[in-house]
């Protein structure tokens, strides 16, 4: 429901004002809206390459994939995650994350005793570690930021559609009111005067 | 008097490990399913119903049944992790001390390779170079490994029909199959999904 306007001059002085705020967040929302899509397009360009990495990873290992049902204690233990610096930066307004390091276990391990096989698959675990912790942060990250756009995009559009509109329409409405009664203020001061000239021409 | 009757004892205990050895199933490099069951089926055949002990401890356990005490203890020690050992390399029969020592060159040639590679950071040098193997990926080069053992298992066992060096490289075969055989696609692919996600 449209909020009911008084017709005065101080309400036109505080549309004005408002219209002038609007004017200027507009660009913001618009820009912020740019950015976030520029963000969004090089995010899902990373995830992509990533999830490209992993299922090629996948394909090259699925030839030799029956040696992981041997059972090899030192595999599980030298592939883990020791520990993932992750850096918060903010981009248009959005906290994202970003992987600075991550580092993997350094276990040593026994080449005489252990199968020939566990070497090319620590190297690829490990491989196929990182890519996953990146793509699990980088979707993170698109999660969040999509919110966000979607957000700037519904300020824009309120701004846009709603309420710059409404409130130059609102403006308009009072100028013109104010005008009809400044109008009718000439006309009736006029009207006194020639009232007040006929009677002095009697006397 | 003492000697005789140990000889007495030990022609029985040969009598009898031709009676176990004709009694197992034959042994031959191959991973075929229908191979694999029929192996399974023998071989469980000596197992109670009810029990689900590996095709390894069947063997244990009906080999004890006819060796001495002694000969079971080593037999049930014999494992492709520690077959490389001063134990079996200083065992009493040729067979084992012959493969044991095999095996041990085996993976010190490999750990020279592997210790190149992990120094390097790269593989300039191919596995050729260190072992009569064609390169492939590593289950085609695991099984060419399996494949060397069974063939130097095999070569070691001429001459050899119905002593305990028999019931040994028997053990050797079917636990170099039993290797071969554990690599399974679905349960590697739920290994390797499960290692990564971790």
């Amino acid at each position: 429901m449209a909020e009911k306007i008084l017709m005065n001059k101080n309400s036109l002085a505080i549309l004005k004002i408002e219209l002038k705020e609007y004017n200027t967040a507009l660009p913001v929302f618009e820009m912020k809206e740019q950015q976030l899509k520029e963000l969004i397009q090089n995010l899902r360009e990373h995830i992509s390459n990533l999830r490209m990495a992993i299922k090629k990873i996948n394909q090259e290992t699925s030839s030799w994939i029956a040696v992981f049902a041997e059972d090899v204690e030192e595999l599980e233990k030298s592939v883990q995650i020791k520990k993932m610096h992750i850096n918060h930066k903010e981009v248009a307004g959005v906290k994202i994350k970003e992987i600075e390091k991550i580092m993997l276990e350094d276990i040593q391990i026994d080449t005489f005793q252990t199968p020939l096989w566990i070497d090319e698959a620590i190297e690829l675990i490990k491989k196929q570690k990182i890519n996953l912790a990146f793509l699990k942060i980088e979707e993170e990250n698109i999660h969040y930021v999509e919110e966000e756009l979607n957000e700037a995009r519904r300020m824009k559009n309120a701004l846009k559609e709603v309420f710059i509109p409404e409130t130059n329409q609102n403006i308009r409405k009072i100028e013109i009111y104010l005008g009809d009664v400044e109008r009718l203020a000439i006309g009736c001061a006029k009207l006194v005067k020639k009232k007040k000239l006929i009677k002095n021409a009697q006397v | 008097m003492e000697n005789i009757v140990k000889q007495i004892i030990m022609n029985v205990l040969a009598g009898n490990l031709v009676y176990i050895l004709s009694s197992l199933p034959h042994l031959k490099f191959s991973n075929s399913l229908e191979f694999k069951n029929v192996v399974n089926a023998i071989l469980k055949g000596y197992a109670n119903e009810n029990d689900m002990l590996s095709l390894e401890k069947i063997l244990n356990e009906e080999t004890a049944k006819y060796v001495s005490q002694k000969e079971s203890e080593l037999f049930n020690k014999i494992n492709l992790k520690t077959i490389h050992s001063q134990l079996f390399q200083n065992s009493n029969y040729p067979l084992l001390n012959d493969f044991s020592r095999f095996c041990f060159e085996l993976k010190t040639k490999l750990q020279s390779f592997r210790n190149h590679k992990i120094e390097t950071h790269q593989s300039t040098k191919n596995i050729g170079e260190y072992i009569d193997l064609k390169s492939g990926n590593p289950l085609e080069t695991e099984i060419q490994l399996i494949s060397l053992q069974w063939e130097e298992i095999e070569s070691l066992s001429i001459g050899f029909y119905d002593d305990f060096n028999t019931l040994i490289a028997y053990k050797i075969k079917l636990l170099l199959l039993l290797r071969w055989w554990s690599f399974d696609e679905t349960l590697g692919n739920e290994k390797y999904l499960k290692l990564i996600k971790e």
